[in-house]
């Protein structure tokens, strides 16, 4: 852990920057100046304006509160089904991974609309509703957001798991920890799973930014109001304060998680 | 190296999917017979049973949309705007990249840097849309004709692909001149320009396929995701629908491209989900098929490896 | 009979399958005798690590034992169950590996996997767990046990980290230890303070060791009784002092002569094929394998151990028609 936080300014002063650049460049390119009916601290619905402060609190917790706990379930599901993967015979693992492929490859935007599309359909039918499928402004609907919104990064964490979970079985510590006379079931819950998660610590930049851009597509199709509705609908110094707000506690997240691998980096390259 | 790529089955399976969809869009008209709109439809007296939308039972194999237009001839006919207009977005995000960290690297700018670090944080969908709004309303305050439309945005979505690349490739570069071979190289006293041209390039270019083929995925998710925020490829034009008692407005993609076709009936997903899933189907299919290709790009390379 | 604690009888191990089919090891048999050392001593590829994997079952997954015996504590290992086995890894057989710096999980503190046989085999509560692995660290010469107990394996030099590993195999007290290249990897200043701690506790525990290596120098000092292994099969063995002595096969000459020594003439350093061309047979016959023949026939002409001297087996080829050609 060498976490710094003069690295951390560092990095919120050039994203303070490159947004200030991204949220100009549109009206320099196009020589039209951001909507004058528009205020500074205002943000617009279907024509309807609505004040930034302190609508924009609310949101972001209810946003952020619909992506850690779909990023947790994610996670918990995934590393259950690459448990349950590893139990698997030989062939059997190839198939799962064509297949992980094949989920890999669908649109979230297709996940989205056919799980809306589904769940309506089987409300229709049956008459049970499984989950409200579409947010009104002031009804709050958590469980199917999060339950959709969880899918794709499952899918993903599944598949970098599972090819993790290979890599390390093939490690020379494996053999030794065998040799030791030590179970299966130990060696796997007690090595590799373990060593896993702090690979996983690699991947999750990718998979938060991935996340983010899902949970705009969520937000839209499903009709929720959250963060990334307000950015959608926004401009100029608005517009900033609301990536701002994305930005800070995740970059901060980015900026741990990096001093956390450059410490195993350091590790490795000692032992090499 | 080509021809060990094209060996893999995967690879092949994913091209020739996409080849032939292409080709199939250009060509249909020839090789089979599709239908290309149904209205109402009638029973054996003549008379008027149903309106559009027709569900894919009804009107086999994919349904119609709104306006009784066929999906399966919509879908045919978008393959080749989408696909090639992918491509090309895909091409053209890769070259400028290229170019730019080639040419761009030791003028340590930090410009493009701050850029990146702030597009983390904003999906590209809502980036694209802060570019797309303002050139709709110029294109409405001043006309400036469907081809100049396509090709504005098109350099758009090239645009907000770029700066990410550049620092990928930046570090890829990066990486490949601290190897040991060509600190070796430069020891026995040759010029950076050949160092890069033999050496950096060729190991870069098996990366560039790779890359190549992420961008069209991501390319073609955005323009799946500005369908639904109802910005269109080629730009839109707001038609009248339905009987004289009961008009409402809708706007008609102009292109044809798949994400058109997902905008213009966006709003009836619910009651006719069938328009919105078929060219999203085909757009999952099209990215599926590039996975394929991009695993057997990886397995050559492995085995290229050992 | 019963003296014999480890007895490997006519084994075949081979790799792949169909077509693909690789023999790594072709009809050995050796044995290891109670409180003794054995040597397996040949070159890179020549099947020891191999035969050292099948005596614990863990071959990788492609490999298998064809046929023979492998006999410990006369059980035969072979025909065990994966439950059985894991009884009898760590617990009464335990190998130290050769690549110490890849054999401990990077993630774990190297004093939690001393502990962790222990843990599974002798199912030791938690709160013993942490004075043995200290009283073991101490048993492989570290001074401040506690201090390295909560180190992480990247913290430890190459020469600490084997002998965790050797603190690890030790910690269940097993009969037999399989030492796989112990010191290959190591700096040749703490070659000897590991080789001795195995010899220890081979003393204080009246265990066995079978040591797998390719420094003819270690054999001498630590085995009882040498097994010279080249392309998977045995070409001479006998107890360490004949063998030093008497060497007959070119092979083990060469192996011998490759250890530089200053009191003779400085010459160009001998390889091992500097002396398999000197001589061709030994009593009319020709030594076999003739791994530098290129005629396949010669190859793969049958051959067997045969007794030179009491307790001295030299490979020599069966058919005379293979009979010395020059």
């Amino acid at each position: 852990m060498n976490f710094s936080f003069t690295s951390y300014l560092k990095r919120l002063r050039s994203i303070f920057i490159g947004v200030l650049i991204i949220s100009f460049l549109p009206s320099i390119f196009f020589g039209i100046a951001p909507l004058q009916s528009m205020k500074l601290w205002e943000y617009t619905i279907e024509n309807r304006k609505y004040s930034l402060f302190p609508d924009i609190f609310d949101k972001f917790f209810y946003s952020m509160t619909i992506f850690f706990t779909s990023l947790l379930l994610g996670l918990l599901v995934a590393l259950l089904l690459t448990f349950l993967a590893t139990l698997l015979p030989r062939p059997l693992k190839r198939a799962v991974y064509g297949f992980l492929t094949l989920l890999e490859s669908l649109p979230d935007l297709f996940i989205v609309i056919a799980l809306q599309v589904s769940a309506v359909y089987i409300f229709k039918k049956t008459g049970l509703l499984i989950a409200n499928v579409s947010g009104a402004y002031d009804n709050r609907i958590y469980f199917f957001p999060i339950l959709t919104l969880s899918v794709l990064p499952t899918i993903q964490l599944f598949k970098i798991t599972f090819l993790l979970m290979k890599e390390e079985q093939n490690k020379p510590y494996i053999t030794v920890a065998r040799a030791m006379g030590l179970g299966n079931l130990y060696i796997t819950l007690n090595h590799v799973f373990r060593n896993i998660m702090t690979s996983l610590f690699q991947y999750s930049k990718t998979i938060f930014v991935f996340m983010l851009s899902n949970l705009f597509i969520l937000e839209y199709v499903f009709n929720l109001n959250g963060i990334m509705t307000i950015m959608l609908n926004t401009q100029g110094v608005s517009f900033i304060i609301t990536v701002l707000f994305i930005a800070i506690p995740f970059s901060f997240l980015f900026e741990i998680m990096e001093s956390y691998r450059g410490g195993i980096n350091v590790q490795k390259e000692d032992a090499a | 190296m080509i021809v060990r790529i094209l060996k893999q089955p995967q690879f092949l399976i994913g091209f020739l999917f996409i080849v032939s969809l292409i080709l199939l869009s250009f060509f249909y008209p020839y090789v089979m017979d599709v239908q290309k709109e149904s209205k109402f439809l009638y029973d054996e007296n003549e008379v008027i049973v149903g309106v559009a939308p027709f569900s894919p039972k009804d009107m086999p194999p994919f349904g119609t949309d709104m306006n009784g237009k066929h999906l399966l001839y919509l879908v045919l006919e978008g393959a080749k705007f989408t696909i090639l207009i992918t491509l090309v977005i895909a091409f053209l995000r890769i070259f400028f990249a290229l170019f730019f960290s080639l040419f761009h690297r030791k003028s340590k700018s930090t410009f493009f840097d701050d850029i990146v670090q702030a597009t983390l944080y904003i999906p590209t969908a809502i980036l694209a849309y802060m570019f797309m709004v303002p050139l709709f309303v110029k294109d409405a305050t001043e006309p400036m004709g469907m081809m100049t439309l396509i090709v504005v945005q098109c350099l758009i979505l090239v645009g907000i692909g770029v700066p990410p690349l550049v620092s990928t490739f930046s570090e890829e570069i990066r990486s490949i001149l601290a190897k040991d071979y060509i600190v070796s190289t430069f020891s026995l006293g040759s010029k950076k320009p050949y160092v890069y041209y033999k050496h950096v390039l060729p190991e870069l270019s098996s990366k560039l396929l790779l890359l190549f083929a992420q961008q069209a995925i991501q390319t073609l998710i955005l323009l799946a995701h500005l369908g639904v925020l109802a910005v269109f490829i080629g730009g839109s034009k707001t038609i009248m629908l339905g009987d004289i008692f009961n008009l409402t407005p809708a706007t008609i993609s102009l292109s044809g491209e798949w994400a058109g076709i997902i905008g213009q009936s966006y709003q009836k997903l619910l009651t006719a989900p069938w328009i919105i899933l078929v060219p999203l189907s085909f757009f999952a299919f099209t990215i599926f098929s590039i996975n394929l290709m991009i695993q057997g790009i990886q397995n050559s390379l492995e085995s290229n490896k050992s | 009979m019963s003296n014999r604690l480890l007895e490997i009888h006519n084994l075949n191990i081979s790799f792949g399958s169909g077509k693909n089919v690789f023999k790594a090891v072709t009809d050995i048999s050796l044995s290891v005798s109670k409180g003794q050392t054995a040597a397996l001593i040949g070159e890179s590829g020549s099947g020891k690590s191999v035969t050292s994997l099948s005596v614990l079952k863990l071959l990788p997954a492609n490999g298998r034992a064809e046929s023979g015996s492998i006999r410990f504590d006369d059980k035969e290992i072979l025909q065990m169950t994966e439950k059985e086995m894991q009884k009898i890894r760590g617990n009464e057989i335990s190998m130290i590996f050769q690549d110490a710096i890849a054999s401990l999980n990077p993630g774990m503190k190297v004093g939690i996997q001393i502990t962790e046989g222990l843990k599974y085999h002798k199912q030791m509560p938690k709160s013993e767990l942490r004075s043995v692995a200290l009283s073991l660290l101490e048993q492989v010469g570290f001074h401040n046990p506690a201090h390295i107990f909560d180190q992480y394996p990247s913290q430890l030099s190459g020469g600490m980290k084997q002998r965790i590993l050797i603190a690890m195999a030790i910690s269940c007290k097993p009969k037999l230890i399989i030492a796989d290249e112990p010191t290959t990897a190591l700096d040749v200043t703490i070659q000897r303070q590991v080789l001795d701690l195995i010899a220890d506790y081979k003393i204080r525990e009246d265990a066995s060791v079978l040591m797998i290596t390719h420094d003819f120098g270690v054999v001498a000092e630590y085995a009882d009784w040498v097994y010279v292994m080249i392309g998977g099969r045995i070409v001479e063995s006998g107890d360490v002092f004949t063998i030093f002595n008497n060497p007959i096969h070119p092979y083990t000459k060469g192996l011998i002569g490759c250890i530089p020594s200053l009191e003779s003439d400085r010459e160009r350093l001998k390889s091992v094929y500097d002396y398999t061309f000197e001589e061709a047979g030994y009593r009319g016959r020709k030594f076999a394998p003739e791994t530098y023949s290129m005629e396949s026939k010669v190859y793969h002409a049958p051959s067997s151990l045969i007794e030179v001297e009491p307790g001295h087996y030299v490979r020599l080829f069966d058919e005379s028609e293979v009979n010395i050609v020059g």
